[in-house]
């Protein structure tokens, strides 16, 4: 009965029913919205970390720490990566795979004609085993993935895929050229000059050129070159750098299992070497993501106080409107609790009202709001589906929690109307 | 059985106290139709609003059915003007967004309403003449029709008392011979104490006793 009474009085002071069902709905859109986005993008950055490292790889390098920078550039030391440590590391168990990394240890440039324009520059060369790099190339449409490994010209070059953003962003964008894609440069032949430099003299001719095809982009991949089959650069290092002590860059380990990657990694680190993996790096992460989320949180505090004042200040001035009705209902047996629930079912009906009025703006906003973020990163390697994660679980926490703010903010009117003297009301 | 032992009532007006009642003491036998009358100010409608325990009084006691209703706690007293009071007001006091029988049936919605309930109101409505009306929005009546629900309300939860304040009072001379005229019926038909606040003379005199106050003291 108190409820229907709650909902006539709703019914009835609809104007003042309406501007509480907004400020609920403008603070429970707030939450939606921010707690969604700071959700949806944490997730979409660690979808694109699994993307250059899966839950099942580790990546180890030297221990720096213990080295130093010097120590790792001249790789001497007793944690050089060598096959002395592939050996030991294929040893550990859960180990899948070593796959070593290895650079031309040489000068050499790279021509490529885009656009109509014939580009000359200086890049570093890098070999991985085909079996890691074919993962981010299963098509392998341009040169057939058995193939590979063969000393026929031309030769797969793999392009990280973060170059593409360094080029749109940092090049094609404030020089006004057109933006480029994969799709743009995927079967893009390269010329290979080995031992050629366009920076220093003493090695400014072209002695030979070879054939490199792009035949794919990959997350995995050194940021500061081209990344070739492994044996091909070990061809190139036995023709142009005889002398080089071979030594590896970094290895990629693959392990069975994603439960076993943390204590592999930690095995490996007994070695003597850094290893880095997802589930390390994501905690680092998330613990940086601390600061969006609590940002973003006090936005919606302050929103979230400004709804509470405007509630309270409602349910006050409709307490002091309903005097003589209070007064009424006290004189007829109601008591303090009865009327102080009257005020609170009303609160409580125009919070879930405003909550999921709150919910369908904050979902309608977020899904405006990703469709123009998102065609904005399409020219980006950044793609998430979407940088909005609104939950099952975020909904309903956002109804309970703005029912119980609009109940919370009510109390303090809700007792004050309790208090109304019947026989001042009355008379 | 209704005593007043010497009770006073001083309200305060910013920084000065007014005395509304001082040592008023009476008595109300069960069943009895009793009229105060006093001009506008006397004290007639603060003495009803303390009988009905709707404000306490500042010293003395009020006995109903042997119990002292200044030593009410406000759930006590709650259920006091639940069970044994039917108020009329001047006003009216209707709920505007109910209908007749939803107003009838108001008190019934702090003490446990039953199909019962149902029945009674329809049957009080039909008393107070107003089954035509039974689901009319409140809003399209008049005055008496108002006041007449207000009445079928005041008897809803079968009271022992009735406390009337100027029942008649915004109404117009025809209107309100009816009202009382149905106050009188329903006081013989049920046989409730009935107590009415009015400052006419005219319709005191259907009451079986008159009780004349002054400045908030007793003149008889």
């Amino acid at each position: 009965m108190l409820l229907n009474l709650s909902l006539q009085n709703i019914k009835e002071r609809k104007f003042r029913s309406i501007l509480g069902i907004i400020s609920i709905a403008i603070g429970v859109a707030s939450i939606v919205i921010f707690l969604g986005l700071s959700q949806g993008i944490k997730t979409a950055t660690f979808k694109e970390m699994e993307k250059s490292s899966p839950l099942t790889q580790i990546t180890v390098h030297p221990n720096t720490s213990k080295s130093g920078v010097v120590s790792l550039l001249n790789t001497s030391g007793g944690n050089r990566l060598d096959k002395t440590a592939i050996e030991k590391i294929s040893n550990i168990s859960g180990v899948k795979e070593v796959y070593p990394e290895i650079q031309f240890n040489e000068f050499a440039s790279l021509e490529a004609g885009i656009l109509g324009f014939s580009f000359i520059t200086d890049a570093m060369l890098f070999g991985l085993p085909e079996e890691f790099l074919k993962e981010d190339i299963p098509e392998c449409a341009e040169i057939p993935c058995d193939t590979w490994h063969t000393n026929a010209p031309p030769y797969p070059a793999i392009v990280p895929r973060k170059l593409l953003d360094m080029y749109n962003f940092a090049l094609a964008i404030p020089q006004g050229l057109p933006l480029l894609n994969e799709k743009n440069l995927i079967g893009k032949k390269i010329m290979l000059y080995p031992k050629y430099s366009t920076f220093f003299p003493e090695v400014n001719k072209k002695t030979e050129e070879i054939e490199l095809k792009v035949v794919g982009f990959s997350d995995k991949v050194n940021l500061i070159g081209v990344t070739l089959p492994y044996e091909f650069v070990q061809d190139l290092n036995k023709k142009y750098a005889p002398t080089s002590e071979e030594q590896y860059l970094e290895f990629f380990i693959e392990t069975e299992s994603p439960d076993l990657t943390a204590d592999i990694a930690k095995q490996i680190e007994d070695l003597g070497y850094s290893a880095n993996y997802l589930q390390k790096n994501l905690q680092e992460v998330e613990a940086k993501f601390k600061y969006l989320s609590i940002s973003l949180g006090i936005i919606s505090l302050i929103i979230l106080i400004s709804s509470t004042i405007a509630i309270m200040s409602t349910f006050l001035a409709v307490a002091m409107e309903r005097k003589r009705e209070i007064g009424l209902l006290r004189a007829v047996g109601a008591t303090k609790t009865h009327i102080k629930m009257l005020i609170l079912f009303e609160a409580g009906i125009i919070g879930i009202a405003g909550s999921i009025l709150g919910i369908i703006l904050g979902g309608l906003s977020s899904m405006v709001f990703d469709h123009f973020a998102i065609s904005q990163l399409s020219s980006t390697t950044f793609t998430p589906t979407t940088l909005f994660s609104i939950t099952p679980l975020l909904v309903i926490s956002a109804l309970i929690f703005g029912t119980l703010l609009s109940i919370l903010s009510a109390y303090l009117p809700a007792k004050k109307a309790a208090e109304i003297n019947p026989f001042e009301a009355l008379r | 059985m209704i005593k007043i032992k010497n009770i006073s009532k001083t309200f305060t007006s910013g920084k000065s106290q007014v005395e509304a009642l001082t040592n008023i003491n009476l008595e109300i036998k069960e069943g009895e139709f009793v009229a105060i009358v006093g001009p506008s100010g006397s004290g007639k409608s603060t003495l009803l609003y303390l009988l009905g325990g709707l404000d306490s009084t500042t010293s003395g006691e009020i006995i109903v059915n042997n119990k002292n209703i200044a030593l009410f706690s406000d759930k006590e007293l709650s259920k006091y003007r639940n069970k044994e009071i039917g108020f009329i007001f001047q006003e009216f006091h209707v709920e505007p967004f109910l209908s007749v029988k939803e107003n009838v049936l108001l008190p019934t919605y702090f003490n446990h309403k039953s199909v019962e309930d149902d029945e009674y109101a329809e049957k009080l409505i039909k008393e107070v003449d107003l089954s035509s009306k039974i689901n009319s929005d409140i809003n399209t009546l008049s005055g008496g029709q108002k006041q007449r629900t207000a009445i079928a309300r005041a008897l809803i939860n079968r009271p022992n008392i009735i406390l009337a304040d100027e029942p008649t009072g915004n109404l117009d001379i025809k209107t309100g011979e009816k009202i009382i005229s149905l106050l009188k019926n329903l006081h013989k038909k049920h046989g409730i104490t009935m107590i009415i606040a009015t400052h006419d003379h005219k319709i005191a005199e259907v009451a079986e006793r008159i009780i004349k106050i002054e400045d908030g003291k007793l003149c008889s």
